[in-house]
């Protein structure tokens, strides 16, 4: 299993759902890790 | 740390995700010097199943198994803390992770933070109603028939079943159910995911097995373009039988997606016996829960009873218990055959594109755990989760899936790409 998974799914979730990462934007893990950061 | 304590706490009456935290020894971590990951500081929930924490119970959602702390760290929950994440509690689980939604007696329901009279999916159930509903944005999660990728299904989250040997199970477990079960995370997103597979990929030479290392990191992996991919999709079960309409349309609409995105994508399904592989996982399963019940009457003094174990468990543990040496060794050989015939198909198609579920989440109460008959008992299961425990097989696989946010929270796909040319 290699990148090619998670280029293609990050693609589709790039075109198609990109409502859902507007919403995730600053929520997601590695968005939290970033607030997270900028905090401190 | 606070504001996820305080959803949980404003949540969880209503969800049933969480059945045990440690908002204290949580805080105090958050408080202390944490290693620097991907995910420094960011709280995280671990799946009632494996994912040990010193001092905590891991009860795998029964009444059987004691509610004894746990004295030796996983390396799931070492390399979890590796990437700086932050662990306060445990989720609900069914009984010993068997079912697609996640009911116990010991628990109760969990339920979808999407709809609260529908089933989270399972078994990583109460992870994946934790992420959905915001308490955390990241919870462990295993999968051996779908585990992982089913309650993704139903709360509309990304799930992945990483390849057989890239994580680690030690130092309790190795091989977990014979190599059909893995640990891994549900997440909000594809890069959660991706680092979340950075930090739980290291080997562990202890394992009776590994994967070959990953070629870089995977969060790197998903900035890359990836090169036109040959994509096979099914459109139908493999027995022929169609999906819910909703569930079609769904993943008709990817299949379109992948062909805006610039890549061929072709009807078509692989050459698989579905009778000899669902036959072989469930002689598989069965076998395993017969032995984990043993273990558990060993360590407790107590035999399997319907007084110990739910009847569905107890179903199980009595086939699995009438399962010969030979039928075993003969199931696990149709898998391995199975493995192959799709290997060598994965060298026309880079994907297999497929609904995860065949239906929208079901209703809470759908599967009754009380039933001793499996086969009355797991009736629900046909035509809901058509592909999950198909994609098991083949050593080097892995599946995703992501839901289209649709009515009732209705999947769209799951895919397998162990093609080398495609790595």
């Amino acid at each position: 299993m290699g990148a090619a998974l998670f280029q293609i799914a990050r693609n589709l979730e790039l075109k198609g759902f990109p409502h859902v990462l507007r919403e995730y934007a600053d929520y997601d893990g590695l968005g939290l890790a970033q607030l997270v950061r900028s905090a401190k | 740390m606070d504001a996820a304590i305080a959803r949980a706490e404003a949540l969880n009456p209503r969800l049933n995700a969480i059945v045990f935290s440690d908002p204290d020894g949580a805080r105090a971590a958050a408080k202390g010097k944490l290693p620097k990951g991907a995910f420094t500081g960011v709280p995280m929930l671990l799946k009632d199943m494996r994912a040990n924490v010193v001092g905590w119970p891991t009860r795998s959602g029964s009444r059987y198994v004691p509610a004894t702390p746990a004295t030796q760290e996983s390396n799931t929950v070492a390399r979890f803390k590796g990437a700086g994440l932050v662990p306060f509690g445990k989720t609900n689980v069914p009984e010993f992770g068997i079912l697609p939604t996640t009911e116990s007696k010991l628990y109760g329901a969990a339920r979808n933070p999407w709809n609260l009279a529908h089933s989270t999916g399972g078994s990583s159930g109460g992870s994946a109603a934790a992420v959905a509903a915001g308490i955390v944005p990241i919870a462990h999660a295993t999968d051996g028939g779908g585990s992982i990728r089913i309650p993704a299904s139903a709360c509309g989250l990304v799930g992945l079943k990483a390849t057989r040997g890239r994580v680690s199970q030690g130092p309790e477990a190795a091989d977990a159910t014979m190599g059909l079960s893995m640990d891994g995370v549900v997440s909000k997103s594809v890069r959660d995911t991706a680092a979340a597979l950075d930090a739980l990929c290291a080997i562990d030479y202890g394992d009776p097995y590994w994967a070959p290392p990953p070629e870089g990191s995977y969060l790197e992996g998903i900035r890359r373009k990836p090169k036109r991919l040959r994509l096979a999709v099914s459109l139908k079960m493999m027995n022929g039988t169609a999906h819910d309409p909703e569930v079609t349309a769904a993943v008709k609409a990817t299949a379109k997606l992948c062909e805006g995105l610039g890549h061929q994508v072709e009807i078509a399904d692989p050459p698989l016996d579905a009778g000899t592989l669902i036959n072989a996982f469930s002689t598989i399963w069965c076998a395993n829960v017969a032995y984990s019940l043993d273990m558990l009457a060993e360590q407790t003094g107590i035999a399997p009873s319907l007084a110990a174990v739910e009847g569905l468990t107890l179903g199980l543990y009595r086939v699995g218990k009438a399962i010969s040496a030979v039928q075993l060794t003969q199931a696990r050989q149709a898998m391995m055959r199975a493995g192959r015939q799709i290997a060598a198909w994965h060298e026309t198609y880079d994907c297999w594109l497929t609904a995860t579920l065949g239906r929208p989440p079901m209703k809470l109460g759908t599967i009754d755990i009380d039933e001793t008959d499996i086969q009355k008992g797991f009736a629900p299961n046909f035509g809901y989760v058509p592909f999950t425990s198909m994609q098991t097989p083949p050593a080097r696989r892995a599946s995703t899936c992501r839901s289209t946010g649709a009515r009732r929270g209705c999947p769209w796909a799951s895919s397998s790409p162990p093609a080398p040319a495609a790595k």
